[in-house]
C-alpha cells in the first residue's frame, strides 16, 4: 500500500518516539508470525515454504549434485527470483550475491564432503512469490529450514576413492540428513534512535536506514551492511544505533533459532 | 589451384606487408601527474572536471601504502539533473553505475551490491528535493584495480567510490548536505557525515577476529574518514580559489 | 557575535554557516535575527549536548552571502519560507530581521548568462524562455531553454501590469538567465506545454494556437505548474509574455518584429503573421 506524505510523516514520528509505536503493535524486537512448511517438494532434496503474516511467501528448494571438488570451486549456488522484480534489478542481484557469499563462505564444506574426490554441490533456488517488505529475513529463514530438512543420498561405496576410477554409488532409498549450521540474515530498520527488527513494508518506507546483520555459529558476524529500505527518509544514523542493532540481534537470534529448530 | 578473390581489389602480386620499426622508448613511460598536491601517508591525487561532457567529474588516484607499486584509479562522472520521463516525482531519482573499465575482476552481483550501497548513501546526502522531475546519474569507472581477484578486497575501492562521488557532485554544483567521505579499517568501510557523528553507510564483509565491538571499528574508520575529508575539502577550496 | 556581519568566507558542502536564528543584543533592546536558507544552503538538524539545533549548512562550494530581506521581496531561491508562527509567540514585541543566506559561486556572479541550470530548475512562477517544437489545436509543445533568474525588481515588486515579479521595464531586459546545457537533439531538455487556454488572458476559449505560435518560435512564458511526469505547464497569459523571436514563413524567411500584441512583421517583405507577442519594452 502506498502511503501519503502525511501518513508517512505520522508513522515516522510514531516509530521514532520512545518507546516506538509500531503500526501492528509489535515490540521493537518482535518478529511477525510466520508459517513454515518443509520437505514438500518430492523432486528436491530439501524444500521449505515460509509465509509471513502480511502475505509474503517464499519458497526454497535445495537440490544436490555430485561434483569433483578439485574442479568445482563453489559448492553452493544460490539463485533468487522475486516476483515483480526483474532478474537484473539491484534488489534481486544484491540479495542473490549476499546470500551466495554468506552461504559459500560460512557453510562448512566438510559437511558436503562425500569421498576424497567428490563432494555434494548444493543448488539453492529461492522463489519469492509475493513480497511487500525487504524479503531478506524471510528468505534467510526459508533457506535455513530448507537446508535443515535436506536429505542427501547415502553413500555405500568406499569414501577413499583416490585410486578408484569409478563414481561413488549410493543406497537405493536411504538418505542421510544434512547436518550443517546455517547462517541467518536479519534486516533491521533504524528509525530515529530506535532499532526495529523485521520491518514491515510500511515501516521500511519511513526508516532512516536499514541494516543487514548476519548470525552464524552463535555470534554476530560479517557481512554487516547498511541497506536502502526507501529513498525518502534515508539519512545518517548514529553509531550507537548500529551497536544497538547488533545487541538486539545477539539477544533475539538464539530465540529465533530455537523456534526454527522446533520444526 | 589458384583462386583469386574477385570480391576484393588485390594489391600487386609482389606486394609485401608493412612492417613497423620497434619503438625505441619503452611503453612504460607513464606521465607523472603534475599536481601532486595532497600527499598523505595514504596518498591521494585528485583532479576534478576532466570529463568535459559531464556536469561534474572527479579523477582519483589512490596509493594504498608505500609498498604497492600500482594504485587504484577511479573516474567518476555526474550527469544531470536531466529530465526523467514517466511518472511525476517531486524529487530527483538517483542512479549509480559502477564499471570496471579494464579487467573485470569483481563479480557482477557484487557490483550491483556496491551500486545499491552507494546509491543508498547518496540518497541521504544529495538534496534531492531541489531537483523535481529529474534524474541524476552517477557513473563510476574503475580504471585500475591493484587488488587481485581472489582476495576480494573491495574496501579501498568502495571508499574511493564514496570520495569520488562526493568530489564529482561538488564539481557539478549539485547540492549535497555534507562532504561525505568514507574511511576504511581492516575489512570495514564506514561512510560518515556531519563530521563523523552520523554513519550513512557501513560495509563489513569479512570477519576479523580481533575487533568484536562495532563502535571500536567505527572509531577506527573515523580516523581515516577525517583524514580523507580534510584532503577533499582542502582540494575543493584550493581549486576554487585558483579559478578565481 | 553576529553572523551576518562577518566578512565573506569560502564554504564547502556541509560547512556550518550559522544557526537558524540568533539574538542581537543592543544596549537597550534586542533583535531577533532569522536566517533563511537561500540558494546553495540547507537547514539541517544538529545534535549538540543532547539538544537538537537547527542550523544552516552550505551545500555547494562557493562564497557565503547574507542578504537582508525586506518584507515584500521574494527569497532568491524560495526554498524555505520561515515558519513565522514559531517565533511570534515568544518574541512578538522585539524587532525581527530576516537574512537570506546563500552560497554562490563567484565565477558566475554578475554575468548575464550563467551555466548553472542544474540548481535553477524551473519552478512554479519562474519565467522561462522556450522554443516551440510542435503545435496542435489544443496546445503548443515547447522545450525549455533557459530560466530567468529572479531579480529584485526596481518597482518594488509590482510589475508593469500590477502583479508578479517582472524585471525592470517589463521585458526580460534586466534579467540574467540560467541556460540549459542539454542538447535538444538528445531529447534531454525539459519539456513544457502551453495549453490553448493559457495563451492569453482574454477570450481564452477562442484562441487558435496556429495564430499564436509556430514551431521554432522563441517564447517567454511563465511556469504555472510542474505538470505531469513529462511536461511543465506554461502560460503566456500576460502582457510581457509571448513570442519574443520568430522567423517569417515557418522559419524560411527573415526575423520578424512585433508591431502589436498579435501581429509580427517581416521588414524585408512587409508580410505580417499572427503571433501572441510579448510586450518588448
Amino acid at each position: 500500500m502506498v502511503l501519503s506524505v502525511t501518513e508517512k510523516s505520522y508513522l515516522h514520528e510514531s516509530l521514532a518516539s520512545v518507546p516506538p509505536a509500531r503500526p501492528d503493535g509489535r515490540k521493537a524486537n518482535q518478529f511477525r508470525p510466520i508459517e513454515v512448511f518443509t520437505d514438500f517438494l518430492p523432486a528436491s532434496n530439501g524444500s521449505s515454504k515460509v509465509v509471513a503474516s502480511d502475505g509474503t511467501e517464499c519458497l526454497v528448494s535445495v537440490k544436490c549434485k555430485v561434483v569433483d571438488h578439485a574442479v568445482e570451486e563453489d559448492l553452493v549456488v544460490v539463485d533468487v527470483d522475486i516476483a515483480g522484480h526483474r532478474d537484473d534489478s539491484g534488489l534481486v542481484q544484491g540479495i542473490a550475491s549476499t546470500l551466495s557469499k554468506v552461504l559459500s563462505t560460512q557453510l562448512d564444506r566438510s559437511c558436503l564432503r562425500l569421498t576424497k574426490k567428490y563432494s555434494f554441490k548444493l543448488y539453492i533456488d529461492v522463489l519469492v512469490l509475493s513480497s511487500f517488505s525487504h524479503p531478506l529475513t524471510l528468505i534467510s529463514f526459508a533457506v535455513y529450514s530448507a537446508l535443515n530438512s535436506t536429505q542427501l543420498p547415502k553413500l555405500i561405496s568406499s569414501d577413499d576413492d583416490l585410486e578408484v576410477a569409478e563414481l561413488p554409488t549410493f543406497h537405493d532409498y536411504d538418505f542421510v540428513k544434512l547436518d550443517v549450521s546455517v547462517p541467518l540474515l536479519f534486516t533491521l530498520a533504524i528509525c530515529g534512535k530506535n532499532v526495529l527488527v523485521d520491518p514491515a513494508s510500511n515501516e521500511s518506507d519511513v526508516a532512516n536506514n536499514g541494516l543487514l546483520v548476519t548470525w552464524s555459529n552463535g555470534k554476530v558476524t560479517a557481512p554487516i551492511k547498511t541497506l536502502g529500505l526507501n529513498e525518502d527518509y534515508v539519512s545518517g544514523v548514529s553509531p550507537q544505533s548500529l551497536q544497538d542493532s547488533i545487541k538486539m540481534i545477539e539477544q533475539v537470534a538464539p530465540e529465533v533459532l530455537q523456534a526454527l529448530g522446533g520444526i | 589451384m589458384n583462386i583469386t578473390d574477385r570480391r576484393r581489389i588485390l594489391g600487386p602480386s609482389n606486394a609485401k606487408p608493412l612492417i613497423f620499426e620497434k619503438p625505441e622508448s619503452s611503453e612504460q613511460e607513464v606521465q607523472q601527474p603534475q599536481e601532486k598536491s595532497n600527499v598523505e601517508n595514504e596518498s591521494m591525487y585528485i583532479k576534478n572536471g576532466l570529463v568535459s561532457n559531464a556536469n561534474g567529474s572527479s579523477y582519483l588516484e589512490l596509493k594504498n601504502g608505500e609498498l604497492s607499486e600500482q594504485c587504484t584509479i577511479l573516474l567518476t562522472s555526474v550527469y544531470g539533473p536531466r529530465p526523467s520521463r514517466g511518472a511525476f516525482s517531486s524529487k530527483a531519482s538517483l542512479s549509480v553505475q559502477f564499471k570496471e573499465v579494464t579487467i573485470e575482476k569483481i563479480p557482477s552481483g557484487e557490483l550491483k551490491e556496491i551500486c545499491n550501497f552507494l546509491s543508498n548513501i547518496f540518497s541521504a546526502v544529495i538534496n534531492l528535493e531541489r531537483y523535481p522531475k529529474s534524474g541524476i546519474d552517477i557513473f563510476l569507472s574503475l580504471v585500475q584495480n591493484p587488488t587481485t581477484s581472489d582476495e576480494g578486497n573491495l574496501q579501498p575501492i568502495i571508499a574511493a567510490c564514496v570520495n569520488g562521488i562526493t568530489l564529482a557532485l561538488a564539481d557539478a554544483g549539485i547540492e549535497i548536505f555534507d562532504t561525505v567521505s568514507a574511511g576504511t579499517y581492516k575489512r570495514n568501510v564506514v561512510a560518515f557525515s556531519k563530521n563523523g557523528t552520523e554513519v550513512v553507510g557501513l560495509w563489513k564483509d569479512k570477519e576479523d577476529d580481533t575487533e568484536n565491538n562495532i563502535l571500536n571499528v567505527i572509531e577506527s574508520c573515523k580516523e581515516s574518514y577525517l583524514k580523507n575529508r580534510k584532503v577533499i575539502i582542502e582540494y575543493l577550496i584550493r581549486s576554487r580559489d585558483a579559478d578565481i | 557575535m553576529v553572523y551576518y556581519a562577518q566578512s565573506a568566507r569560502s564554504a564547502y558542502p556541509g560547512q556550518l554557516i550559522c544557526p537558524s536564528y540568533e539574538l542581537e543584543k543592543g544596549p537597550d533592546s534586542q533583535k531577533v535575527i532569522r536566517y533563511i536558507a537561500g540558494a546553495g544552503v540547507a537547514e539541517q538538524d544538529y545534535e549538540l549536548n543532547g539538544q537538537n539545533i537547527l542550523a544552516l549548512t552550505a551545500t555547494v562550494v562557493g562564497e557565503i552571502k547574507f542578504d537582508e530581506k525586506t518584507k515584500e521581496a521574494v527569497p532568491s531561491a524560495g526554498v524555505a519560507e520561515p515558519k513565522e508562527g514559531e517565533i511570534e509567540e515568544t518574541v512578538s514585541t522585539e524587532d525581527e530581521k530576516h537574512y537570506i543566506v546563500s552560497v554562490t559561486d563567484k565565477r558566475q556572479d554578475g554575468q548575464a548568462v550563467n551555466a548553472d541550470f542544474a540548481n535553477n530548475l524551473p519552478r512554479e512562477g519562474d519565467i522561462v524562455l522556450a522554443r516551440v517544437t510542435r503545435i496542435s489545436q489544443q496546445r503548443a509543445n515547447v522545450e525549455i531553454l533557459a530560466v530567468e533568474n529572479k531579480t529584485t525588481p526596481v518597482d518594488s515588486g509590482v510589475g508593469s501590469n500590477g502583479t508578479g515579479v517582472v524585471a525592470a521595464g517589463g521585458g526580460s531586459g534586466g534579467a540574467t538567465f540560467s541556460v540549459s546545457q542539454a542538447s535538444s537533439d538528445l531529447g534531454e531538455t525539459f519539456r513544457g506545454l502551453i495549453s490553448s487556454r493559457d495563451v492569453r488572458a482574454t477570450d481564452r476559449d477562442k484562441v487558435k494556437i496556429i495564430e499564436s505560435f509556430r514551431p521554432g518560435d522563441i517564447v517567454r512564458a511563465q511556469v504555472i505548474s510542474l505538470g505531469d511526469g513529462s511536461n511543465y505547464h506554461l502560460s503566456t497569459a500576460r502582457n510581457d509574455l509571448g513570442v519574443v523571436f520568430a522567423k517569417a514563413c515557418n522559419g524560411a524567411g527573415g526575423m520578424m518584429y512585433a508591431i502589436d500584441w498579435q501581429t509580427m512583421i517581416a521588414p524585408s517583405t512587409g508580410f505580417t503573421e499572427a503571433r501572441k507577442c510579448a510586450k518588448p519594452f
